[in-house]
């Protein structure tokens, strides 16, 4: 017997076979759209093949290790939920740097709400080159201990030690303060790295 | 006349007024070291012993019923373990951005008075999840390195700590979880 699933976000029709295995009849669906939580984890129960193989090439082209992810469809789940920052990083690669595999451990709505904040501000930010020509931001995240209950996202932002270079980490952290409430799990901290 | 109090920002003003005025002579490197050291740790204090009265002024009001809570908070806060109680205090009332600008100050006290390598450096416990901040082995010797770095403590991480509007969120958010710090605040 056959069964659709029909996902209300991006009207996907995902098809199970009698051998139980889940294959794409057809889909609308970019990778890297990212929708509610809610919504996303019902459609982690239901997350074909082929769209975890898709999400696995992209993963290697990412290089992130496998060692640290747990479960196939919760992997992938993960990196739908990061690939907004994945884009951005891809449109300004030399100003924003992730590192991921501890982005893909943290917890999936918080990891959700936080990537969207960070994006949106990020997204702002990379239209002021004085700000993207003298800072360089690595972002990172996660729970690396079993002990601690909370999972974080944190910005390092580099400065070359212009004065330009603190005005721009000035504008950065201004604006993620600009909503306190948002910043909730979120840390950024400054490093200074002089120009060779 | 008043008996003189002193007034920690002056901490503050002796550090602008040596970091501006005072030239090592013959640049000697373990001088400016030294220096530069003393500076990151004056600046810290500065701004710790000024939160430390707003944060008492702030249990006073708000638990003013509350004597055994009081008594406890008032042991903290003019101990040793006020360091830590500080930045535990602000992860807990969900103050995440004061958070950040009073571990940026602590960090760089903390890697000036007790690491002759500062880049071993390591947050506390509490806040490893977060990060392992870096600093630079050379942070205080290079002024490349130092001086960027002074400027952004002073006139960013200090300056947003010392603004009116910090006594107004802790305060809020202390009057809306009063049961949550009062627990806090016992356990600590």
């Amino acid at each position: 017997m056959k069964m659709k699933v029909i996902t209300q976000m991006h009207s996907e029709v995902v098809t199970k076979s009698k051998e139980d295995t889940w294959e794409v009849r057809a889909y609308r669906t970019p990778l890297g759209v990212v929708s509610e939580p809610l919504y996303l984890e019902e459609f982690s129960s239901v997350l074909p093949q082929y769209y975890i193989s898709k999400i696995e090439k992209m993963m290697e082209e990412e290089f992130l290790t496998y060692t640290l992810l747990r479960s196939k469809p919760l992997k992938a789940l993960k990196l739908l939920l990061i690939q907004p920052l994945i884009q951005i990083s891809k449109k300004i690669p030399r100003w924003i740097s992730l590192k991921l595999d501890h982005l893909l451990n943290s917890e999936i709505t918080n990891l959700a709400e936080r990537s969207r904040f960070i994006c949106g501000i990020l997204d702002k930010l990379m239209e002021d080159s004085s700000i993207t020509e003298h800072t360089k931001i690595e972002i990172t995240a996660g729970r690396p201990s079993e002990d601690i209950e909370e999972d974080y996202l944190t910005l390092i932002i580099n400065i070359d030690g212009t004065p330009q270079s603190i005005e721009a980490y000035k504008k950065i952290i201004s604006e993620f303060y600009r909503d306190p409430k948002n910043l909730k799990n979120v840390m950024i901290f400054f490093k200074v790295t002089p120009r060779e | 006349m008043e008996p003189y109090q002193f007034n920690p920002a002056f901490f503050k003003d002796l550090c602008d007024y040596l970091h501006t005025n005072k030239q090592i002579p013959n640049d000697e490197q373990g001088l400016i070291d030294a220096k530069n050291r003393t500076l990151v740790g004056r600046l810290y204090y500065s701004i710790l012993l000024k939160l430390r009265e707003e944060i008492w002024e702030i249990l006073q009001n708000v638990f003013y019923s509350n004597p055994k809570i009081l008594k406890k908070a008032h042991k903290i806060l003019y101990g040793r373990k006020v360091h830590s109680f500080i930045p535990k205090l602000l992860k807990e009332l969900d103050l995440n951005h004061y958070l950040v600008d009073f571990l940026n100050l602590q960090a760089y006290r903390h890697a000036a008075d007790y690491y002759i390598d500062p880049s071993q450096y390591k947050l506390p416990k509490d806040f490893d999840s977060i990060l392992q901040l870096q600093i630079d082995k050379n942070v205080f010797v290079d002024s490349k390195l130092f001086n960027p770095t002074y400027h952004i403590l002073t006139t960013i991480h200090l300056q947003n700590l010392e603004f009116p509007n910090f006594s107004i969120d802790v305060r809020t958010q202390m009057q809306q979880n009063i049961s949550k710090m009062a627990k806090f605040i016992s356990k600590f």
